[in-house]
C-alpha cells in the first residue's frame, strides 16, 4: 500500500498540536523507520495513519484515496494491520482464542479464519502454544502474538508502534527476522522506535520526528549522505601493541575517542572517517604491523549518528 | 448472482457482524457447554422449586405460600376447625398420645399444644354458653352448655388461663361463621382437639403457577443481572486492561464495539434464562393470567436493555479506575440492592406506588409475575389498568433512555474530544426522565401541582446531573487546556426545567402561584446544581472536591425544600400562620446561622465557579 501523508496535525485541545504539518510519503513495499524520543508524537502520528484517530487538519491517502466517511474508514481498517503502544492481550484467552477472536473483528469467518489462524501461529512459532493462555506466554511469546494478530487479515501496510519495547536482544532478533519475512510478502510496514539500532539496516526509509514535527525524512544512504555522517565507530580490542596501534591509528585518521581495559585486554574506541574498506585497510595495517587485534566491532549506527547531529532530544 | 440486499437487511448483518465476535468470545472453549448445562439445571431447579414451594410440608415452604397468599394463615384455620396441625413427626406422635391417653381416661386436663388447644377452646364454650344466643342458635348453645357440664373446667384443666383468654376475648359472635364452626367442631370432637399432619393447601393448577412464578423469578434475575453485570465487568475490563484500542484497530467501529459488548452480555443472560423462560411460557399457557403476559414481555428487555446500557456506562467509567474485579463487585452489590428494593416493592404494589414500575426496573416485572401467575389482591378495581399504563411509560422511557446512553457510550469509546450526548439527545432524555418522574408521583400528588411539581423536580435532580454532564466535552486531552461550555449548559438547565414547569401546566393547569423568595431558592438550586454537574465532569475531582460537591448537593436540597415551603405559603396562608418568615430561613433559628445562611447563598457558587475557572483553559 502507497501512503501518503498531507499536512497532517493533531490537536487534542485546539491550542497545543501533538502533532503537526506532517509530510510524507511511503511507496508500496518499503519499511519506514519512525523515529524520536518519548512523547514526541509517534503514536499520534501512527494511530492517524492506522485511521483509528481522526487528524485535526490534513490528509492521510491510502493508494490514492483517502477516506472521507465512516464506511471508508472501516474499508481503510481492514487493510491495515495496526500493534499500538502497550501490551493488552486478554490474559484468560489461549492464543488460538485471541487470534480468532480478531480475526472475527476482521470480519473474516469458518474455515478461512481457522486456516488463517494456523497459519500465522506457524509463521510466529507458536504452533505449540496455540491452547496455552495468553498469562502464561513469555513476553517475546506474547510480542509475536501481537504482531501476528496483525497480520491475521493479510493487511497491505503493517503498522508497529514500539515493537520491541521490553523485548530481550534474542527477542529483538526474531523481530526483525519477522519483518523482514513480512516485508518480503510486499507489505508496506511502519516501525516506531526511540531505539535507534533496532532500525539500523531494516528500514529504507526513516522519518525523524522531534516535538510534533519531522526535523528529517527520506532514504537511509540519502540521509546519511546529506548530513555527511560519513563515519562508523569501532571497538578495537587489543592483547598487545597498543601505543604501536595508536600511532598506525593517527596516521589513517583514526580518532581515538576512548580507551579502558576490560579482562586483561585494552579496548580502544575508534571513530573511522569513511566506508567497510577503511576499516578493513586499517585492520590489515594493524596485523601486517604485528598488533594482535582480538576483535573489532562497530558500537554505533549510522542513524543513531544522524539523530545525535540533529536532535536536541526533548520532549513537548 | 446475489440477489440485492435492502438497508434493514444490511443492518442486520451489521449488528450481527459486530456481536459475532464478542459473543463467540463469551461462549470460547468449553463455556458454552458450561452456560447450557447451568442453563438446563436452572430451568430444572425453577420446576423442582415451584414443586417443592407448591407442596412442601415444612414451615418455610407455608410461610413462602402464605406470603404469596396462596395459603391462609394456619392459626386461623386451625382454630375454625379445633385442629392442631404439626410438621414433625415426633410431635404429631406426642400430640396423638395425649389425646387418645385423654379420650381413654375421660378428663380434658392436658398438657403441650393439644393441652392449649382444649383451654382455648373451653374458652370458647364459656363465652358461647355465658351470653344469651339468638333463638336460631340456641341447640348449638344447649350443645356446647352439655359438654361442658361432661366435662367441667376445673383448675387442673386450666381454669386461670381460660379465665384469662375470656378476659381479652370475652363475646362470642353467633353471627360469624367461623365462630359457630369453630363451636360446632369443639362439640362434635367432644372437646379433643384433630391432630393432623400439615398438607399444603395447594392443588396440581397451583402448583403449575407457582412454578411459572418461580421460573419467571429465574429468567428476571438472569436478564436484569447477570447480562447487565457481564456487559459492565466486560466493558470495565477492556478500559482497565486498555484492551479496546487494539479492537479499534480492526474495520469495527465504535458502535459496533457498544452493540457487540451488549449483545455478549445478554447472549449470555438469554442461554442461561432460556429453559427456565420456556417453563414460564408452559405454566403461563397452562394456568397463568395470559392477558398479563405481553406487557411483561415487553417490560423485560426494556428494563434488561436499560440495565445493560447502564452498567456499560458504569463500567466504561470505574474503569479507568479500578480493575475489573472490584468494578465487578460494585455492579454486583448496585443490582442486588436494585432488586431487592425492587422485588419488595413489586410484591407489595399498592395503588399509590403503582408508578413506581417506571423508576425500579424490577418493580414492575415482579408486579408482573404476581399478576401472571398469582392473581393481585391488593390493587383495587381500575388499578391493574393504571398498571400496565405505567408499565408502558416505563417500557417507552427504559428503551429511550438506554438507547441514547448508548449513543454516549459510542462518543466515550472513540475518544475524541467531545459531548457525550449531543443537544437533541440530552432533551431527549431529560424529557423522558422527566415522564418518569412524573409517572411515579403518587395519587395524592396528582391533586395538587404544588407536590407534584417538588417531587418530581426532586426525582429529576439526579438524572438531569447526569446528562448535563453528558454536555460537557472530554476526551483524552488535559482539562487545564479545554474552555467549559458553561453559559450553554446552564441554559440547556434553564430549557429542562422549563419543559418540566410546562409539563406540570398542562397536567395541572396553572395551579402553582410563586412566590419572590421561592423563586429565588428555585433558582439558586436550580443553578448550583448545574455547576456542581459541570464541576463533576469538567475538571478532575479530588476527595476535598468531591466532598465539597456533595455539601453543595445538600445545600441544593435545602433550598429546594425552603422553595417547596414559600410557594405553599402562597396559596395556604395557615403555612405560616401570623408570622412572617425571614426571606433565610435559619435567621429563624438564629442570627448568626442566618448569616451564614445568606453567606453559603452567594459563595457556594462563586466557589464552583471559581474552581471551574482555574481547572480548566476558562469558561464561554
Amino acid at each position: 500500500m502507497h501512503v501518503e501523508l498531507s499536512a497532517i496535525s493533531k490537536t487534542y485541545d485546539g491550542a497545543t498540536y501533538a502533532v503537526r504539518d506532517i509530510d510524507l510519503t511511503i511507496p508500496s513495499g518499503s519499511i519506514l523507520g519512525l523515529i524520536g524520543p518519548n512523547g514526541a508524537g509517534k503514536s499520534t502520528a501512527l494511530r492517524m495513519v492506522a485511521a483509528v484517530m481522526e487528524p485535526t487538519q490534513g490528509t492521510i491517502a491510502y493508494d490514492g484515496a483517502s477516506p472521507e466517511d465512516t464506511a471508508s474508514q472501516q474499508d481503510i481498517r481492514s487493510r491495515i494491520g495496526f500493534l499500538g503502544d502497550g501490551n493488552p492481550l486478554y490474559k484468560d484467552m489461549t492464543a488460538s482464542e485471541y487470534l480468532t477472536f480478531f480475526g472475527q473483528c476482521f470480519g473474516l469467518r469458518g474455515a478461512p479464519l481457522a486456516s488463517k489462524v494456523e497459519d500465522v501461529l506457524t509463521t510466529f512459532n507458536l504452533r505449540n502454544k496455540a491452547d496455552a493462555k495468553c498469562r502464561a506466554l513469555s513476553k517475546g511469546m506474547r510480542q509475536r502474538l501481537l504482531v501476528a494478530r496483525c497480520l491475521l487479515h493479510d493487511p497491505s501496510l503493517l503498522i508497529l508502534d514500539e515493537p520491541a519495547d521490553g523485548l530481550d536482544p534474542r527477542g529483538r532478533s526474531d523481530l526483525r527476522t519477522i519483518v523482514s519475512q513480512i516485508r518480503d510478502r510486499g507489505v508496506t510496514i511502519i516501525i516506531s522506535s526511540h531505539i535507534l539500532r533496532e532500525l539500523d539496516d531494516l528500514c529504507d526509509q526513516v522519518a525523524i520526528l522531534q516535538r510534533g514535527r519531522i526535523v528529517v525524512s527520506g532514504e537511509v544512504t540519502d540521509i546519511i549522505n546529506r548530513y555527511e555522517v560519513s563515519r562508523l565507530v569501532y571497538e578495537l580490542r587489543l592483547l598487545d601493541g597498543v601505543e604501536q596501534a595508536k600511532a598506525i591509528l593517527a596516521k589513517r585518521r583514526v580518532l581515538v575517542e576512548g580507551e579502558s581495559v576490560a579482562d586483561g585486554l585494552t579496548a580502544l574506541s575508534l571513530q573511522v572517517q569513511g566506508d567497510d574498506a577503511a576499516v578493513a585497510d586499517m585492520l590489515a595495517e594493524l596485523c601486517g604491523a604485528g598488533i594482535r587485534v582480538v576483535t573489532c566491532s562497530r558500537i554505533r549506527s549510522r542513524l543513531e549518528d544522524v539523530y545525535n547531529r540533529l536532535s536536541e532530544d526533548q520532549v513537548n | 448472482m446475489s440477489k440485492p440486499r435492502s438497508p434493514l437487511h444490511l443492518r442486520l448483518l451489521q449488528l450481527r457482524d459486530a456481536a459475532l465476535p464478542f459473543v463467540t468470545r463469551t461462549f470460547r472453549g468449553p463455556r458454552l457447554k458450561r452456560f447450557g448445562a447451568i442453563s438446563l439445571l436452572l430451568g430444572v431447579l425453577s420446576v423442582l422449586m415451584g414443586v417443592w414451594l407448591s407442596f412442601g410440608r415444612g414451615d418455610f415452604e407455608q410461610e413462602v405460600r402464605r406470603g404469596l397468599d396462596l395459603e391462609r394463615d394456619r392459626w386461623a384455620q386451625d382454630r375454625i376447625t379445633f385442629t392442631i396441625t404439626v410438621h414433625d413427626d415426633f410431635f404429631y406422635d406426642l400430640a396423638e398420645r395425649d389425646v387418645r391417653s385423654a379420650r381413654a381416661t375421660g378428663t380434658r386436663s392436658m398438657h403441650g399444644e393439644s393441652g392449649h388447644a382444649v383451654r382455648e377452646a373451653y374458652s370458647t364454650l364459656l363465652t358461647a354458653t355465658t351470653q344469651t344466643a339468638p333463638p336460631q342458635f340456641a341447640s348449638d348453645q344447649a350443645r356446647a352448655e352439655a359438654l361442658l357440664a361432661k366435662y367441667p373446667l376445673t383448675s387442673e384443666s386450666g381454669l386461670g388461663e381460660v379465665e384469662l383468654a375470656r378476659m381479652y376475648d370475652p363475646h362470642f359472635d353467633w353471627y360469624a361463621e367461623d365462630a359457630r364452626t369453630r363451636l360446632d367442631a369443639i362439640v362434635e370432637q367432644d372437646l379433643l382437639p384433630n391432630v393432623s399432619h400439615y398438607r399444603s393447601p395447594l392443588n396440581a393448577a397451583d402448583a403449575v403457577r407457582v412454578t411459572g412464578a418461580v421460573a419467571g423469578g429465574f429468567v428476571v434475575l438472569l436478564l436484569l443481572i447477570v447480562a447487565p453485570l457481564a456487559s459492565g465487568s466486560a466493558i470495565a475490563q477492556e478500559v482497565h486492561e486498555n484492551t479496546l484500542q487494539p479492537i479499534l484497530g480492526t474495520r469495527l467501529r465504535p458502535v459496533d464495539v457498544v452493540v457487540g459488548l451488549t449483545a455478549s452480555g445478554v447472549a449470555l443472560g438469554v442461554l442461561l434464562a432460556v429453559p427456565s423462560l420456556v417453563v414460564m411460557l408452559i405454566a403461563a399457557a397452562v394456568g397463568g393470567a395470559l392477558s398479563n403476559l405481553p406487557t411483561f414481555l415487553l417490560l423485560l428487555p426494556a428494563a434488561s436493555g436499560f440495565l445493560v446500557m447502564l452498567t456499560q456506562l458504569l463500567g466504561f467509567g470505574l474503569g479507568r479506575r479500578w480493575a475489573a474485579g472490584i468494578v465487578s463487585t460494585v455492579l454486583t452489590a448496585a443490582l442486588c440492592v436494585l432488586m431487592l428494593f425492587g422485588v419488595g416493592l413489586g410484591m407489595n404494589l399498592e395503588g399509590e406506588t403503582t408508578g413506581l414500575i417506571a423508576m425500579m426496573p424490577p418493580t414492575g416485572l415482579v408486579h408482573g409475575l404476581r399478576e401472571l401467575f398469582l392473581p393481585a389482591h391488593r390493587l383495587q378495581v381500575g388499578e391493574p389498568e393504571y398498571a400496565v399504563f405505567i408499565s408502558m411509560v416505563a417500557v417507552l422511557g427504559y428503551g429511550v433512555l438506554a438507547f441514547i446512553m448508548a449513543r454516549a457510550l459510542t462518543r466515550r469509546i472513540e475518544g475524541r474530544t467531545q459531548v457525550s450526548l449531543s443537544r437533541v439527545e440530552a432533551f431527549g432524555a431529560a424529557a423522558t426522565a422527566l415522564m418518569m418522574a412524573l409517572a411515579v408521583i403518587p395519587e395524592f400528588g396528582r391533586d395538587d401541582a404544588l407536590p407534584a411539581y417538588f417531587v418530581s423536580l426532586g426525582l429529576v435532580a439526579v438524572p438531569w446531573q447526569l446528562i448535563l454532564a453528558g454536555r460537557i466535552p472530554v476526551g483524552d486531552g488535559p482539562s487545564s487546556l479545554r474552555t467549559i461550555p458553561l453559559r450553554r449548559t446552564m441554559l440547556e438547565l434553564a430549557g429542562f426545567a422549563a419543559i418540566h414547569l410546562g409539563a406540570i401546566v398542562l397536567i395541572f393547569g396553572f395551579e402553582l402561584r410563586p412566590s419572590a423568595m421561592g423563586t429565588f431558592h428555585l433558582l439558586w438550586a436550580l443553578t448550583v446544581l448545574g455547576l456542581v454537574a459541570v464541576r463533576m465532569v469538567a475538571v478532575p475531582m479530588g476527595i476535598v472536591s468531591s466532598l465539597y460537591a456533595m455539601f453543595c448537593l445538600g445545600a441544593v436540597v435545602f433550598a429546594m425544600v425552603h422553595a417547596a415551603v414559600f410557594t405553599d405559603a402562597v396559596t395556604n396562608p395557615d403555612t405560616f400562620g401570623s408570622h412572617v418568615p425571614a426571606p433565610f430561613i435559619l435567621f429563624e433559628a438564629s442570627p448568626m446561622l442566618g448569616v451564614l445562611q445568606v453567606a453559603l447563598t452567594a459563595l457556594i457558587p462563586a466557589m464552583l465557579v471559581r474552581a471551574l475557572r482555574k481547572g480548566s483553559a476558562g469558561l464561554r
